[in-house]
């Protein structure tokens, strides 16, 4: 099975480099969809079917966790998993993000590996 | 180890993890500077401890980040694929470096990194910061500065 995968990321490299690793870690992908913040991540959403959201805490306009208080309001886009990945570090600030409905969390920098285990536990490793 | 070291290290470990490119500690009067303009990145934090930390590199090293981060032909990447990268890393850096300074169990807010490009003449008054710190990165110059505001 392919997935839908949607990367929020304010920083292009970033964005890529997330793409890249997907790849690498053998990840089947349907589509890869990229949004720069939280805001344009909800309007995706919004137009597409998507899997699983990889997205970052500190972006302008919209942070990470705002997007995932909104899609918690949204019938359609509750159920959409979100695992974000961040230089944030903080214990306080992870279970902030988990307690918003966050499903997983990831340090930068990260490996292909790290990004294939966050996948897989959460999707099932449905994408092998 | 002292903030500076703690600096140098989380610098260090970021960049061979993110880039696989390498670097070691030299006195910033030490490094040649770059002939051609270079970036300078910046980014602020705040929580129990709050400061900003700094970067300058030629646009070679950025340019050369950006294409091992994400391994495309350097002939293929652009500045401003580079000023990307440049913020990226100090946005991961100040990530770890707030780890290693103040552990897991307190919150920083990070603001978003902004790079900004400088004419060659700028660099030398860097290198005479007492602040600054140098290093060597796979032969091309860096300057990293970190400085506490409270």
């Amino acid at each position: 099975m392919a997935y839908n995968i949607l990367i929020v990321d304010d920083s292009k490299t970033a964005r890529a480099f997330i793409a890249k690793s997907l790849e690498v870690a053998g990840i089947e992908i349907g589509a890869v969809f990229e949004a720069e913040n939280g805001k344009q991540a909800l309007d995706v959403l919004h137009s597409h079917w998507i899997d699983i959201v990889l997205a970052d805490i500190n972006m302008p306009e919209m942070s990470g966790l705002e997007m995932v208080q909104q899609m918690k309001q949204d019938g359609l886009m509750q159920t959409v998993p979100v695992v974000i990945i961040s230089t944030e570090r903080s214990l306080t600030r992870i279970a902030e993000l988990k307690a918003a409905g966050v499903r997983d969390y990831m340090n930068k920098p990260f490996t292909p590996e790290n990004i294939k285990q966050a996948v897989d536990r959460i999707l099932g490793g449905r994408g092998e | 180890m002292d903030t500076q070291e703690l600096l140098e290290s989380a610098f260090v470990e970021v960049l061979e993890k993110f880039a696989f490119m390498f670097g070691e500690p030299v006195s910033p009067s030490d490094l040649t500077p770059p002939n051609d303009p270079f970036w300078q990145a910046s980014i602020g934090f705040s929580g129990p401890q709050k400061g900003l930390l700094q970067v300058a590199a030629a646009s070679s090293f950025c340019v050369q980040l950006a294409a091992n981060v994400l391994g495309i032909d350097l002939k293929c990447m652009t500045p401003e694929a580079g000023a990307d990268a440049f913020k990226e890393l100090l946005n991961v850096v100040c990530g770890e470096l707030l780890e290693k300074m103040a552990g897991t169990d307190v919150v920083f807010n990070l603001t978003i990194p902004q790079v900004e490009t400088k004419p060659p003449e700028e660099w030398g008054p860097l290198t005479l910061d007492s602040q600054m710190r140098g290093l060597l990165v796979d032969e091309m110059p860096v300057l990293i500065k970190l400085e506490m505001t409270s």
